[in-house]
């Protein structure tokens, strides 16, 4: 951080190479659609690079970090609303372009493990809030104090909320016909 | 009796037991339903799931934006730059040369004066004073163009006023020229034979005779060339000794004021006229060098090709600065008074003779025209050659014209020469000539008012 502050233009490329991979993952599974997976990383990231020297402690530049990744993807959502994969058939399924992205995120599922792409639209298809406290514990590896401590709950809600979520995620799995 | 375990129920018990728990107190129930038992197993492995979805593919590149430092050079670079291309701009408008050149093709044109005056006899050792200068000043101010005549309502703009700076260029390039072709000969003097040994009259009708009839046993090879493509050259050496350096930029100099327009030139075309019956025409004068010749003869000969094919561009720039400087040659022929009657008379004989010595001596100097050399029909030419035709006809046999050298100006220039020289003959019957210019100094009409 202090060689960001003193004006190197690498220094934010090393202190985002420990965070980028769990910053993709809570994106990616945020956010059905990959295209805006990836404009929110590029958005996320920029700004924690303008915004970097305002953080005082870097041990908490990850919790910080996905502070700004868990408030970008809420006003994503709020810009734009969830689409849903099961709406993806159907008439309502939005735009031309996302229509096209999402056919492309598809594709690239497919090189992925079938049984993770499954997960990853089971997540996807969780409640909002559900969806963001388990990725912040399991994607952004935040402790679930700290994580408590962002969202403004407790402890045992938290804990609860992602218990919750696995469970709703294997009875979804099950429901969706997919065999472990 | 325990009610039958489903998937609601599992889900509520997951949130309180662990799956061992459940499989050990439903396991006939588990049995029973597979897809109890798969919620299970999914559940089991739902950590392990996670942390595989967590590496599954890689995040893009984030391309990390340019520090501003990096562009510190903008704030003085760019406008560093934009003040160096606005002084270029105005560095090429600031440069004297249009002005510098006028004033050396105003010298040049000049120098051609007085070499014609030394030609004829003048004494060349005082050179022309300031008190001979001062006429030919004022000759120039009236813009006389004599033997010529030129309706006012035809007469160009003032010339210079439009195309003054490309013909300021053109008479430094000219003048350029003259001063190497004055170098060249001042070193070949040296290895040159005595002034005993000088061509007499070296006016031809090549340009490779330029440098052939220079030597006596090259005259007849010369002058068989010379019926293919004659043009007029000058003798070496035939300098006058007070026409040059000080006096031309003197007189450079006196060409301060507005240029002369045609229709000014052409005002004194009766005093010319009235001073046209001296006793030796001046076109018999030797010794001289042809200035129009000698421009033709610095064109190397290989370039006549290129010339031809390049006349069109030459043509705003050379065609326009012919009539000034005809009408100064032809002011000062007439100074001299030729007797037109008897010199045609002269060219008369020698023509039908073929005697093109004595052809080329009549045409000596600034008249030592090669007559070929009007046939090019993009400057309007078309119609001078018809006029000459018409107007040499009779006595005169016709000359076939045809543009000898691409050097259009110099063409014009010697065409204006020879229509004032047979002027006053018996070919028109005392008729005057019109050359009608346009604006661009191009002429358009050639013919009897």
């Amino acid at each position: 951080m202090k060689a960001h502050a003193q004006g190197d233009p690498e220094a934010f490329t090393l202190l985002l190479d420990d965070v980028k991979n769990d910053l993709w993952g809570y994106l990616v599974n945020q956010v059905p659609v990959r295209q805006d997976a990836e404009d929110l990383y590029q958005e996320i990231s920029l700004k924690a690079y303008k915004n970097l020297k305002r953080l005082r402690d870097p041990a908490k530049f990850r919790s910080w970090l996905f502070s700004i990744a868990v408030n970008s993807v809420r006003s994503f959502f709020r810009r734009k609303p969830m689409l849903s994969l099961e709406h993806l058939g159907g008439e309502a399924a939005g735009p031309a372009r996302e229509r096209a992205a999402l056919k492309a995120d598809m594709t690239q599922a497919l090189a992925l493990n079938e049984e993770l792409s499954r997960l990853r639209r089971c997540i996807h298809d969780l409640p909002e809030r559900e969806k963001e406290i388990l990725l912040l514990e399991v994607m952004a590896e935040l402790p679930q104090k700290e994580i408590a401590d962002r969202l403004g709950l407790n402890l045992n809600t938290v804990k609860t909320i992602i218990r919750r979520s696995k469970i709703k995620l294997a009875r979804m799995m099950v429901e969706a016909g997919y065999e472990t | 009796m325990k009610p039958r375990l489903d998937l609601d129920q599992l889900e509520r018990l997951l949130e309180t037991l662990e799956p061992e728990q459940i499989r050990d107190q439903y396991a006939e129930d588990l049995r029973a339903d597979p897809a109890l038992d798969a919620m299970l197993r999914h559940f089991e492995g739902m950590d392990g799931d996670l942390q595989r979805l967590r590496s599954a593919d890689q995040p893009p590149v984030f391309q990390v934006p340019q520090r501003r430092t990096a562009r510190v050079w903008l704030p003085w670079a760019l406008p560093l730059a934009a003040a160096l291309v606005l002084a270029i701009f105005a560095g090429s408008r600031l440069l004297p040369f249009p002005e510098k050149s006028a004033g050396l093709e105003m010298a040049m044109d000049r120098k051609i004066v007085f070499e014609d005056e030394a030609a004829r006899g003048a004494p060349a050792a005082a050179g022309p004073t300031d008190q001979e200068a001062t006429p030919a000043r004022e000759d120039e101010a009236r813009g006389s163009f004599a033997g010529v005549v030129v309706p006012e309502e035809t007469a160009p703009a003032p010339i210079g006023e439009t195309n003054e700076k490309k013909d300021a260029r053109e008479g430094a390039r000219a003048l350029s020229k003259t001063k190497e072709a004055q170098s060249e000969k001042e070193s070949g003097k040296d290895d040159a034979a005595s002034p005993a040994e000088e061509p007499e009259e070296l006016l031809t009708f090549g340009v490779e005779e330029a440098v052939a009839q220079s030597s006596p046993a090259k005259k007849e090879p010369s002058q068989d060339r010379a019926r293919q493509a004659p043009v007029a050259t000058a003798p070496e050496a035939d300098k006058a000794p007070g026409s040059t350096g000080r006096d031309v930029e003197k007189l450079g100099a006196s060409r301060s004021g507005p240029l002369p327009t045609l229709g000014e030139q052409l005002a004194d075309l009766d005093t010319a006229r009235a001073k046209a019956n001296q006793p030796e025409p001046v076109l018999e004068s030797e010794g001289e060098s042809d200035p129009v010749s000698r421009v033709g003869r610095m064109e190397d000969p290989k370039t006549q090709d290129a010339n031809l094919e390049e006349a069109a561009d030459y043509q705003e720039l050379l065609v326009q600065p012919s009539p000034r400087a005809a009408a100064k040659n032809s002011r000062r022929e007439n100074k001299a008074s030729p007797d037109h009657q008897s010199w045609l008379d002269r060219l008369q004989a020698a023509w039908q003779a073929r005697d093109e010595n004595a052809v080329a001596k009549l045409f000596s100097k600034n008249t030592s025209v090669s007559w070929p050399l009007l046939a090019n029909s993009s400057l309007n030419h078309a119609g001078l050659d018809r006029s000459w035709r018409e107007l040499m006809k009779n006595p005169l046999p016709p000359i076939h014209l045809e543009i000898l050298s691409s050097h259009k100006r110099e063409a014009l220039v010697r065409w204006q020469i020879l229509a004032q020289s047979i002027q006053p003959g018996p070919a028109n019957q005392g008729g005057d000539l019109v050359l009608r210019f346009n604006r661009r100094g191009l002429c358009e009409y050639a013919g009897k008012p």
